[in-house]
């Protein structure tokens, strides 16, 4: 199976592990705060492998919303890598992480890799964590699990992503990949799990929980909405870009959830992209610019 | 043997718990295009069975069995199972169905069923379908293996059943997937059964073509089915 990559910076020679035999076990931590009418980084612990470019201020009419691109320095992740990601915006912080391509998995014999992200969002903020797709090589394992624990008042929009690609072109699928993320009030109340884990060849196969598509995401939109976003013009406008989605009501009030399939790892990033671009304005009720990539 | 006559007697289609008004997916399945003739059908069987009734249906009727006596506990699986079901329109087919269980047995006095009626009524359970089946089937007599393959049994006859009312198959056609279906019932029961002590921690499903199918459902215009 082929998967088109539109934005495929991080693709290596499978196998390619830049520390043969090491297992990297790395936290990142950014921290924003709101001052003098920007939101500023108050806190930047960002080790190996992780990389992250200078805030941005793209949108002029949001001049307190912070852009930063993530990277991954190092070409995806490796066997027994344990990365985690600690993401916190204090009161009224605005800031939103995106990445600049997709992520690469690559061979995991025996040791998935592993990305751990922790989310909170204080009173009044407002906090976007939207990479590009993760691309499972064949043998690869994975588990990708969120933490998000969100203020009433705060604005969250939170999205995953994944698609497997096989560089030999001999449709070896990826070992296994398990998604776990958990939504939790400030007091710890629990609003909603979503987990899921599925082989490599379940993904592939004739019975797949994806249908005919090949690739999956998820968008989560937490908090107050100034707006509605029109799950007929959001299929209608997701067909068109190759993708089949829907949207539902998260438990416990707690907001909304959109799922996208599509048939390669690329229409699956301009869908996602797309779907950042309905859910902002449903959050923050104008456009946002166009995050350059 | 009477664990064997309740289990056929709460997997008959016949017994009043209103399941016929939910195809769990299959109309919205339907209205996405895809192919439900006997291989598809067999096919979105086996998928719901793996990759959605074994790790939340078939985890919530074990702790519900478990836990039959203790409304409490019972309060926390089924809130905890509430959590875990990420579709709407699928929280509540699960809980307007488990609230017709409940009713019926509630009428039969079987077990704490009018208890746990109340318990839904004053909103303090949600009345989840597998909570339910865990909890009134035991009452009923039948032993956890029996439960299990009663509640597998009847998610797969509900979704047959609904392809047949759409007019997507035959009835002896899906009877065809019915069979083709039960030995893959058999080993899933079976390894519920080996398998460790589970909590409600371990809830998932990864059914993303059914959740979207699902979704979009619940803005259909016209629908046969709640669900």
């Amino acid at each position: 199976m082929n998967v088109a990559l539109d934005r495929s910076d991080f693709l290596s020679p499978a196998g390619t592990d830049p520390m043969p035999g090491a297992c990297r076990d790395v936290t990142a931590a950014l921290d924003f705060a709101r001052g003098g009418g920007r939101t500023v980084l108050t806190r930047q612990h960002v080790p190996y492998p992780f990389h992250i470019t200078r805030p941005f201020a793209l949108d002029r009419t949001l001049p307190e919303l912070a852009t930063l691109y993530l990277q991954s320095s190092s070409g995806g992740l490796y066997r027994g890598d344990r990365l985690r990601l600690d993401l916190r915006a204090g009161a009224g912080a605005m800031a939103h992480l995106t990445s600049q391509a997709a992520t690469v998995i690559h061979r995991t014999p025996a040791a998935p890799a592993r990305l751990s992200t922790s989310i909170t969002a204080g009173a009044r903020s407002f906090l976007a964590l939207t990479n590009d797709p993760f691309i499972l090589f064949p043998e690869a394992g994975f588990v990708s699990s969120m933490e998000i624990t969100v203020a009433p008042d705060a604005r969250v929009i939170v999205s995953d992503g994944f698609a497997s690609h096989d560089p030999e072109a001999r449709s070896r699928p990826f070992e296994r990949l398990e998604t776990r993320t958990r939504i939790c009030g400030p007091d710890g109340g629990l609003i909603a799990t979503d987990r899921g884990s599925l082989s490599g060849l379940d993904f592939a196969g004739g019975g797949s929980p994806l249908g005919p598509y090949r690739a999956m995401g998820s968008m989560l939109v937490l908090g107050p909405r100034l707006g509605e976003i029109d799950p007929h013009r959001l299929t209608t406008e997701m067909e068109a870009l190759g993708c089949c989605a829907g949207i539902s009501e998260l438990p416990n009030g707690g907001g909304l959830i959109l799922r996208c399939l599509a048939l390669t790892g690329g229409h699956l990033a301009q869908g996602m992209d797309y779907l950042f671009v309905l859910t902002f304005m449903a959050l923050m009720g104008e456009r946002p610019a166009r995050r350059r990539k | 043997m009477l664990s064997l006559f309740a289990t056929l007697w709460q997997a008959d289609s016949a017994f009043p718990n209103g399941g016929f008004a939910f195809s769990n997916g299959i109309e919205g399945l339907a209205d996405l295009g895809q192919r439900l003739d006997r291989e598809g059908l067999t096919n979105v069987l086996a998928m719901a069975l793996t990759h959605r009734w074994m790790g939340m249906d078939r985890i919530a009727v074990s702790l519900a069995f478990a836990a039959a006596d203790d409304m409490d506990r019972l309060a926390e699986i089924d809130l905890r199972f509430d959590a875990a079901t990420i579709p709407a329109l699928q929280r509540a087919g699960s809980r307007r169905n488990g609230l017709g269980l409940l009713t019926a047995h509630a009428r039969l006095g079987t077990g704490a069923a009018a208890e746990m009626k109340r318990q839904v009524e004053t909103g303090r359970m949600r009345g989840h379908l597998p909570v339910i089946q865990g909890a009134v089937w035991r009452a009923c007599g039948m032993d956890e293996t029996s439960v299990l393959a009663a509640s597998a049994y009847t998610a797969v006859t509900g979704m047959t059943s609904a392809a047949v009312r759409l007019s997507l198959i035959g009835a002896v056609e899906a009877q065809s997937c019915l069979r083709a279906t039960l030995p893959l019932m058999a080993r899933l029961v079976d390894d519920a059964g080996r398998a460790g002590p589970l909590t409600c921690d371990d809830f998932e499903s990864l059914t993303p073509m059914l959740d979207i199918a699902t979704m979009r459902h619940a803005t259909s215009e016209v629908r046969l089915f709640s669900n």
